[in-house]
């Protein structure tokens, strides 16, 4: 019976391999999308099966007898014993954000092989590997945080070195998912209207569970999804309105300074107004739509019209320059290995598992269907007609601001585009114009839109459609944005605290502003940047969270690897150091490249001084004298930052190797924070 | 049917946070101690959990 179930699943892998073989070898022709989720699908069940098992058991040595953390520490709090598919569930809204939507869409400029290839291996060999071995790791130690483990398995420094990543990586993310919510909304009075009608519904919900029914937040989530409907729906009459359409059209300045307002506002304010209502909301929602595009592509089984590799692998891709590698690597980070799942693999989730073995299907298991999510984004924007994809993802500076212009070049890359086929997609879709709409959001709508009403509806609610979901994708970057900036001024609050006492305080209100408005001046600079940019900013921007994001990876897998050494399993440490070893390679190229490379639209540098230079050569117009020496700082910023990325990844490499030197010569005995064994209550667990 | 539904409200009521109370009344009530109130329980947790890394990317 044992060897019939074990060839079942070697079976499902073929399968998979199969698939994925079909993809990869496909040429010339256009290729059906639901060969994409059956090669997802059966790698990610025989990997589940057979690498996960192999981990949990001779790597981890995973053991049901020993009591959990929720167990042990039962308080009906923070200490929760839960059913493994809830914990599932919750992990799961928590990883999954814009980032496995957001990375595929931009990769797509390479064609569909690689960011596919990376989304599966990516995730079975390295995302899925660090988010289980980090809930292990932190189900063994209380549930403490990266942060923590790090300071005690590895260095003092190491968790400092953590601590700073965090905050560095925090502020970049923040930044470059407003970009996508002003770049998705600039002169969008629909999709601004949908969006601003979040706020009053959101407190409204959270008048609701704070006031009239405490803690009901499934009463409350349906009367915002009914409201949220109907605010997608009356936005197309506003959009319709002389009035009410020039109120809410904004330009992309005026959505930054907006979306920065708000932000310090979410922050700033008690939790259970705004940011919790919404965050309740942008869990239903997110999951929902999510499985509606599975549901969308398994049954419209469109077609993926983009090649499988495209000429801009080379390096001079319109939405983000830089060759195939690295830089494909780290656009696509969430979805295939993305080093902030480590926070919460190491924050709320081990505090509720029952068991250790639950370890495996809720760390490994959950970002094997964040990398799902990823593939289904890849589809929907590959199933655009290759021009239409080059046209909504490039910026002006690129292919011009007209669609005839637009038109001309795209078709002259070799993608047929006709000018009229533009107007007639922003006609369809409600909006003014579809060019120049960078940053993913707006074409993953289209090709979102697409496969919905392909379903349910027709091109009667393709409108309807592609405004329900960039409120989608807004609604839940904002509450990242919310959430984030939270979490940012709790960690500006600790190390202000260490120079006076009362700023650290995260009650005391003037602390609390404060340090609100650090962390909102800190990400809207670079959001700020980003909307000036004339490259549109994405090119900037998301480059530089995929390098921080790996980075963060980085320090996950080599606080892993350290662990594994000290739990003298030396022979299976390949499982963290190869992954390891190939993100650090791939950062470290990234990180180079955007600072040094002599390319303008790659490196940092280089564009300062090409910018100084025509300043110099008189070149650059009085008026814009001003403007162009803030682009020379801004990009000089940013090679500084990304210097400092690569100081903090090299520092704790350095902590790393010689902590690793130590145990493997055998000069001391190694000393693992764990929690002792406990034997576990739960004799029909056990 | 009917125990299948059953099963996926439990989920949903547990999953969105909607029956978090219940189950900390009932844990407080077997630890001998009184629990908060609903809103008090309610605006604890939210401080809770709003003080990590709850949302990723």
């Amino acid at each position: 019976m044992k060897s019939f179930q074990t060839g079942l699943w070697a079976l499902v892998g073929l399968m998979g391999a199969g698939a994925l073989a079909a993809i990869a070898l496909q040429r010339g022709e256009p290729i059906n999308g639901v060969w994409f989720v059956i090669a997802a699908v059966g790698c990610y069940l025989a990997a589940y099966r057979f690498y996960s098992a192999f981990i949990a058991a001779k790597v981890l040595a995973l053991d049901d007898s020993r009591a959990t953390p929720a167990e042990r520490l039962d308080d009906g709090r923070d200490y929760v014993p839960t059913n493994k598919w809830i914990v599932l569930g919750h992990h799961f809204a928590a990883i999954a954000g814009p980032g496995p939507l957001v990375g595929p869409t931009l990769a797509a400029q390479f064609g569909y092989l690689p960011g596919t290839l990376w989304l599966i291996v990516g995730a079975i060999l390295a995302g899925c590997v660090q988010d289980f071995v980090i809930l292990a790791f932190s189900l063994r130690r209380d549930g403490k945080s990266l942060g923590q483990i790090a300071r005690e398995e590895v260095s003092r420094r190491g968790g400092t070195i953590a601590l700073l990543a965090v905050l560095a990586i925090m502020l970049v993310l923040l930044a470059v998912v407003a970009l996508v919510v002003v770049n998705a909304l600039r002169e969008s009075p629909w999709g601004a209207f949908t969006l601003a009608m979040t706020i009053p519904i959101a407190i409204l919900m959270g008048l609701y569970m704070r006031y009239v029914r405490p803690g009901r937040v499934l009463e409350a989530s349906a009367i915002g999804l009914v409201l949220i409907v109907f605010a997608v729906v009356s936005g197309q009459w506003v959009a319709h309105s002389p009035e009410w359409s020039k109120l809410f059209t904004l330009s992309g300045t005026g959505l930054a300074l907006a979306i920065i307002v708000y932000g310090f506002a979410a922050s700033a304010l008690p939790v259970w107004l705004l940011l919790a209502p919404r965050d309740y909301l942008s869990a239903f929602i997110k999951v929902g739509a999510i499985l509606a595009l599975a549901a969308g592509i398994l049954v419209v089984r469109p077609t993926v019209h983009m090649p499988a590799l495209t000429q801009f692998t080379d390096g001079t891709g319109p939405v983000l320059a830089g060759k195939i590698f690295p830089f494909c690597f780290i656009t696509i980070a969430c979805g295939a290995v993305s080093g902030f799942h480590a926070l919460v693999s190491s924050g709320t989730t081990p505090k509720m598992l029952m068991r250790e073995g639950h370890a495996r299907l809720v760390g490994y298991g959950s970002m094997l269907m964040e990398s799902f999510v990823g593939i289904t984004a890849m589809v929907a924007a590959c199933a655009l007609e290759p021009g239409v994809y080059f046209a909504i993802n490039s910026p002006a500076g690129i292919v011009g601001t007209t669609e005839a212009a637009a038109a001309a070049k795209i078709s002259s890359w070799g993608f047929p585009l006709a000018p009229e086929t533009m107007t007639r997609i922003a006609e369809q879709v409600g909006e003014k114009t579809m060019l120049n709409r960078t940053g993913g959001a707006p074409s993953l709508a289209v090709g979102m839109a697409h496969i919905f009403s392909g379903t349910i509806g027709g091109e009667r609610l393709l409108a309807i459609w592609y405004h329900f979901a960039i409120m989608f994708e807004a609604l839940f970057i904002l509450t990242v944005l919310d959430a984030g900036t939270r979490v940012g001024r709790f960690m500006v609050q600790e190390l202000l605290g260490r120079v006076w006492a009362p700023l650290g305080r995260t009650g005391w209100y003037p602390s609390a502003v404060f340090s609100s408005g650090l962390v909102v001046v800190g990400w809207g600079y670079f959001l700020y940047q980003g909307v000036l940019d004339p490259l549109g900013g994405i090119n900037t921007l998301w480059p530089l969270f995929g390098i921080a994001n790996q980075i963060l990876a980085c320090v996950a897998l080599v606080v892993a690897t350290t662990i594994i050494l000290k739990m003298k399993k030396a022979r299976y440490v390949f499982v963290t150091l190869v992954p390891m070893a190939w993100l650090v390679i791939v950062t470290l190229t990234a990180s180079y490249q955007k600072i040094f490379h002599a390319d303008t639209r790659i490196g940092f540098l280089a564009q300062a001084g090409a910018l100084q230079a025509a300043i110099d050569a008189g070149k650059v117009a009085t008026e814009r004298v001003q403007a162009t020496e803030r682009l020379i700082f801004n990009n000089q910023l940013d090679a500084g930052l990304t210097a400092l990325f690569v100081f903090l990844l090299v520092l704790l490499l350095l902590e790393a190797f010689l902590e690793w030197s130590r145990i493997l010569r055998g000069r001391a005995e190694p000393v693992l924070h764990e929690t002792p064994h406990v034997q576990t209550a739960w004799a029909e667990l056990a | 049917m009917k125990a299948a539904f059953g099963a996926f409200w439990t989920f949903l009521r547990a999953w969105s946070g909607d029956s978090a109370y219940e189950i900390y009344a009932r844990r407080q009530r077997t630890l001998g101690r009184p629990p908060l109130s609903r809103e008090a329980f309610y605006l604890d947790g939210l401080q809770r959990k709003y003080s990590g890394v709850t949302r990723c990317c």
